[in-house]
């Protein structure tokens, strides 16, 4: 059987409206220096004429603590993109660090008591990241004295071999500027 | 005896997947949501209640969960039925 048809909530007629018009009702009650803020029975009456759709009183209510919430969270994805753009300056981070970095910023940010634990772990990643970078520099060092050990014998072994001399210095000059 | 809750319990899990429902693709923990729903309803819902909405929306296929490995942390995020079921009466 088929289910009876279900409405859109009257808040998410209002939540679900483009960006653009959430900052406008937004500023109503927030406005910039000097602008006066409109009172709920204000709004409530123009919401018909501007969107062509009624709410109740606690609808708006409800609708303008969420609209705190969802401000704050925009706001903080726009200070996200701004450190995320300033790290991008970097050319030896990676989009995929960029975006995991822009994510925490985002998340520390959007804190309404901006406690440290956003900032932890932004902290914690970056700690991450180094122990990682410096396991490969290890890696790099390990393998760098195996191949050290290898010249040395190849060294012993063409000794008196002038060609062979030569085309091992060219080698290790190689190795240097690896 | 424990008293009576400020907010109703309906409400709460409503406001979970509201608080989820805000920049959805971000995953928010437990004590976000402890955050994010206590200002959508003007205080008053303890960490338990939280708790409690968060695992009836969970069994309801409303929200799932994801480990961030390097955070340490369980975040939360809401389904494409919990958006669904946030948008109509």
């Amino acid at each position: 059987m088929d289910e009876p048809l279900r409405e859109p909530r009257e808040d998410a007629k209002l939540k679900n409206l483009p960006e653009e018009e959430l900052l406008v009702l937004w500023s109503w009650r927030h406005p910039e220096q000097g602008g006066k803020k409109l009172k709920f029975s204000a709004i409530q009456a123009e919401i018909p004429l501007r969107y062509g759709f009624t709410v109740s009183g606690s609808t708006l209510s409800d609708f303008y603590a969420w609209l705190k919430v969802w401000k704050r969270w925009r706001d903080a994805q726009d200070f996200a993109m701004q450190a995320r753009a300033e790290l991008a300056k970097d050319p030896t981070i990676s989009d995929a660090e960029l975006d995991r970095f822009a994510e925490r910023v985002l998340k520390a940010e959007a804190a309404v008591n901006r406690d440290v634990k956003g900032y932890v772990s932004l902290r914690r990643m970056t700690l991450a990241e180094k122990k990682e970078a410096r396991e490969r520099d290890k890696l790099t060092l390990a393998t760098k004295t195996d191949v050290e050990k290898g010249l040395d014998a190849l060294a012993a072994e063409i000794e008196g071999n002038a060609p062979a001399m030569a085309i091992y210095q060219k080698l290790r000059e190689v190795l240097k500027k690896a | 005896m424990a008293g009576k809750p400020t907010v109703s319990v309906g409400r709460v899990r409503q406001k979970i997947r509201e608080a989820l429902n805000i920049r959805p693709g971000s995953g928010k923990t437990e004590s976000m949501l402890e955050e994010m729903v206590n200002e959508l309803v003007g205080g008053g819902v303890s960490l338990q209640e939280i708790r409690d909405a968060i695992k009836w929306n969970h069994d309801q296929v409303f929200i799932r969960s994801e480990y961030d490995d390097e955070a340490e942390v369980t975040e939360w995020f809401i389904t494409g039925l919990g958006i669904e079921q946030e948008n109509i009466k």
